[in-house]
């Protein structure tokens, strides 16, 4: 499997995101990687593991905009023993992310 | 929710679109074209987002079963295609390339798998098909694998291959059929199809199992077993490793292990055994041995079951041991301590066997016992020869050893008591050979004989030495009463010292007194003895009474010693004392002849009433050429008849001042036989002289006592109970001292039935009931 952006050292690979209307989200692989989807691309042998970069026609901005925070919060509390704060949901885009959600597998 | 009542309005959902059929078969066009391209290895130039979309989008819309049903078509053209082109492939490079095909189909399938995961997540659970990368081993199974042309070739080569590798001749294949064996494995498991098991594990097993079964008989046939033993277990390695360097499973390696054992090791056991020279019967012969049957055990060990042979291996050659030890010590070539001293070197070594060769394996050590205690107890002999050992121990043998040495001997000796089921003949023999140890004074040390009674004791119980006991007891108490009859005699002469105690001289006497039940018993009526004598015991028996009333005292004479002075000599020449020690009855003989010059057997007789065989030995102890104190009138050894002169040989000399006279033994006296040549201790001579395997009388007496009081407490216990189970009890209780056999406790059981003690139920006549 040609994964030549799998690395072990310090330095912090970034992968960017882009929405339907052309919105950028930078953010760190790890982080991408919560979601099953996503991971699967990166890990893949086709054209967006080779340079990180994945678009998505079908998912809106503000969608991926909020996709996006729910990986850093999912990836922020995962193993936390604090109080975990609630992920706010407003319910006029509850529906199109449960779609996105189900897209990306996570 | 932070703000309930606002209004909020759901922008307008991006319309669903119900597909249709047109842009279904172009969205499907779409990802068939990409899985060409992932075949032919292009799929850097596709966005994975791309098809995952199409797919998602396929599936959204309800095309589920067209996506499905469209990949399957195209998996299988491609398989098709790739099981045309391994046709062509020649024989040499078939598992090479078989091997390369399976690799890139796994990532093929791999991405494959991985565009479609929504439809794996959300189709295909629903519809419950086959998830897309299982499909893809199926159809590898179904298109390549059993592709007639593929298949048999291919399992052709790779028995080859193996056989090969068994033959000796390396190959590289191993890599590669490595990876064969873990391809069949995980098709088998995607579609439950056991094609490993149908297309390599029995065609493997069964080459494997045939190979053995050949290499094995023909390597026998021309080597030693020894060499067999190393063979086979480097074979048994070989394929461990083989079995390990091609990743065989678990449900593979045990079946083939158990296969190679039993073709390698079950199948040959008894050839190994029996085989001549190096087999495991022949190595037991030889002391150096122990490694190499240490290694055919580690061998057998791995078939449970074959290492009964080496145990029946082992007993045989116990038995045949000692048989021919018995049969030494039956046609007198060795003596009863010969024979003992046999048993315990034998065991000794058949121990060391145990230990180095069958690793102390438990069940062999039972065996070789139970082996042991056959040979032993075919006859009451080992019991006798044991006792005759152990008092050949006790006198002459531990004379001057330690403390420790004495306990190890007495160990050793213990250990053959413990096989021995005739315990009662031993302790008979032993109470006689004891008796006349503590009579005649003859015991090397007191400790060495307490000592060997308390490991009596600790085997049997108190009840076995109780008897034993009594005899010490009895010869300390006599030393105490003998100390006080010196001192009272001592007493009563000083008194006495005025008077003339009449002309009689008083004798000094010894006297042991012994406790009737605890000695054998002679029973012998006391013999006439001469007035001196007689006066002695006497007083002594009158002191006795005094300290002792209600007591009777019975003389033995037929045991005891005398010591007499002998003057002879003609007339005033040649007068030369000597101290005779002798029995009390040639005692009684030789002092008739203070009266009398000669006189016939009868006289004697009638002077001494000492029994008749009795006087014929002792007469013809004091004629022999050695010690000539009498002279015989009739020619030859033996006492030719009632008539028979005996007269008192003046010219008698010897060298030594004090003179011993040893009995004969009581088999030359009938036949004349060798009479100088009595053994030096009197003792030995006497009753045990012909140490025979059979039971002896009393020994014999006691055993029936012995059942019919178990008999009888038994069944007192139980009221009733079945003729078995009786039978069982009986001999579990009376097997410390022996092992009844079921037809002698039977004949007990009548016995008791006539005398009214048991009797036979009405209804059933097996069950026994208690008589009160």
């Amino acid at each position: 499997m040609s994964d030549d952006n799998t690395n072990n050292s310090e330095e912090r690979v970034y992968v960017k995101l882009i929405s339907a209307e052309g919105h950028e989200f930078f953010l760190d692989k790890t982080i991408a990687m919560i979601s099953g989807t996503i991971k699967t691309m990166l890990e893949g042998s086709f054209r967006e593991a080779q340079d990180n970069i994945i678009r998505f026609p079908d998912i809106a901005g503000y969608i991926l905009e909020r996709v996006v925070k729910y990986l850093h919060y999912k990836e922020k509390y995962s193993n936390a023993a604090t109080r975990i704060p609630e992920f706010i949901i407003e319910p006029e885009y509850a529906l199109e992310l449960l779609i996105a959600a189900k897209y990306l597998d996570c | 929710m932070a703000d309930t009542r606002r209004r909020f309005n759901i922008k307008p959902f991006r319309a669903h679109v119900p597909m249709d059929k047109t842009v279904a078969q172009q969205t499907w066009g779409a990802l068939a074209n990409a899985i060409d391209e992932i075949y032919n290895r292009n799929a850097s130039q596709l966005s994975f987002e791309e098809l995952y979309r199409n797919a998602y989008n396929l599936v959204l819309h309800k095309y589920g079963t067209l996506l499905y049903e469209g990949v399957t078509q195209k998996l299988h053209e491609h398989l098709t295609a790739t099981a045309k082109r391994l046709e062509e492939v020649p024989d040499s490079k078939l598992l090479e390339e078989i091997s390369i095909t399976w690799a890139e189909h796994q990532i093929t399938m791999i991405m494959v798998r991985d565009i479609l995961m929504y439809m794996d997540r959300t189709y295909i659970l629903k519809e419950r098909r086959r998830p897309v990368y299982e499909l893809g081993l199926h159809l590898f199974r179904l298109d390549v694998w059993e592709h007639p042309n593929v298949k048999e070739r291919a399992s052709d080569l790779l028995m080859m291959a193996v056989a090969n590798e068994r033959d000796g001749r390396l190959t590289d294949d191993r890599t590669i059929l490595k990876q064969i064996v873990a391809m069949l494995l995980e098709l088998g498991q995607a579609d439950s199809s056991n094609v490993y098991e149908i297309d390599f594990e029995t065609p493997f097993l069964g080459q494997t199992q045939d190979f053995y079964r050949v290499e094995s008989l023909s390597f026998l046939s021309r080597n030693t077993a020894t060499d067999y033993v190393i063979k086979a277990i480097r074979w048994l390695e070989e394929e461990k490793d083989r079995a390990n360097a091609l990743a065989l499973p678990l449900t593979t390696e045990s079946p083939l292990q158990a296969m190679i054992e039993t073709e390698l090791i079950d199948r040959h056991a008894r050839t190994l055994v029996d085989m001549e020279m190096s087999g495991f019967a022949a190595l037991l012969k030889d002391d150096t041995k122990l490694t190499e049957m240490r290694d055919m055990y580690d061998l057998f060990v791995r078939v449970p079951s074959s290492v009964d042979f080496l145990r029946e291996a082992l007993a045989e050659r116990i038995k045949a041991d000692g048989k021919a030890l018995i049969s030494d010590q039956e046609k007198g070539a060795s003596d009863p301590p010969a024979f003992v001293k046999g048993v315990l070197t034998m065991r000794e070594r058949y121990d060391k066997i145990v230990d180095v060769s069958f690793r102390g394996e438990k069940k062999t050590r039972k065996r070789m016992r139970e082996s042991f205690e056959d040979f032993l107890n075919v006859d009451a002999r080992a019991a006798s020869c044991l006792s005759v050992y152990v008092d050949e121990l006790l006198r002459v043998g531990l004379r001057g050893a330690t403390e420790d040495q004495i306990t190890q001997e007495l160990n050793r000796v213990i250990v053959i008591f413990r096989y021995l089921s005739d315990k009662d003949v031993f302790e008979s023999f032993y109470k006689q050979h004891l008796a006349k140890r503590l009579l005649g004074g003859r015991s090397v040390s007191d400790d060495a004989e307490r000592a060997m009674v308390s490991q009596l004791k600790a085997e049997c119980g108190y009840q076995f030495t109780s008897k034993l006991e009594g005899m010490f007891n009895d010869m300390r108490i006599s030393r105490d009463l003998q100390d006080s009859y010196k001192s009272f005699k001592r007493n009563q002469e000083s008194q006495q010292s005025g008077e003339t105690s009449g002309n009689i001289k008083a004798v000094d006497i010894e006297v042991d007194v012994l406790t009737n039940g605890y000695w054998p018993s002679q029973n012998v009526p006391a013999c006439t003895l001469p007035p001196q004598v007689q006066d002695a015991i006497d007083r002594y028996t009158k002191y006795y009474l005094e300290k002792h009333t209600g007591r009777k005292l019975s003389w033995q004479t037929s045991a005891g010693a005398a010591e007499l002075k002998a003057t002879f000599g003609n007339g005033s020449e040649n007068h030369h004392r000597h101290e005779l020690i002798v029995s009390t009855y040639q005692m009684c003989i030789l002092l008739l002849f203070n009266d009398f010059d000669s006189l016939t057997l009868g006289q004697i007789r009638t002077k001494t009433h000492i029994p008749d065989s009795e006087l014929r030995r002792h007469l013809i102890s004091l004629c022999t050429p050695k010690h000539r104190i009498l002279r015989k009138g009739s020619r030859g050894r033996g006492i030719s008849s009632d008539d028979d002169i005996f007269t008192f040989n003046a010219e008698y000399t010897s060298k030594l001042k004090r003179v011993r006279i040893p009995l004969v033994k009581e088999s030359s006296v009938s036949k004349g036989g060798d009479a100088a040549s009595g053994p030096a201790s009197a003792a030995a001579s006497a009753a045990v002289s012909a140490v025979n395997g059979s039971v002896p009388l009393p020994v014999e007496e006691d055993r029936r006592h012995l059942v019919e009081a178990a008999i009888v407490r038994i069944m007192k216990a139980r009221k009733s109970l079945g003729h078995n189970d009786l039978i069982a009890e009986v001999t579990r209780q009376l097997s410390v001292r022996f092992n009844p056999p079921p037809q002698f406790v039977k004949k007990r059981i009548e016995s008791l039935i006539e005398r009214e003690y048991l009797e036979r139920t009405l209804d059933d006549h097996r069950v026994y009931n208690y008589v009160a």
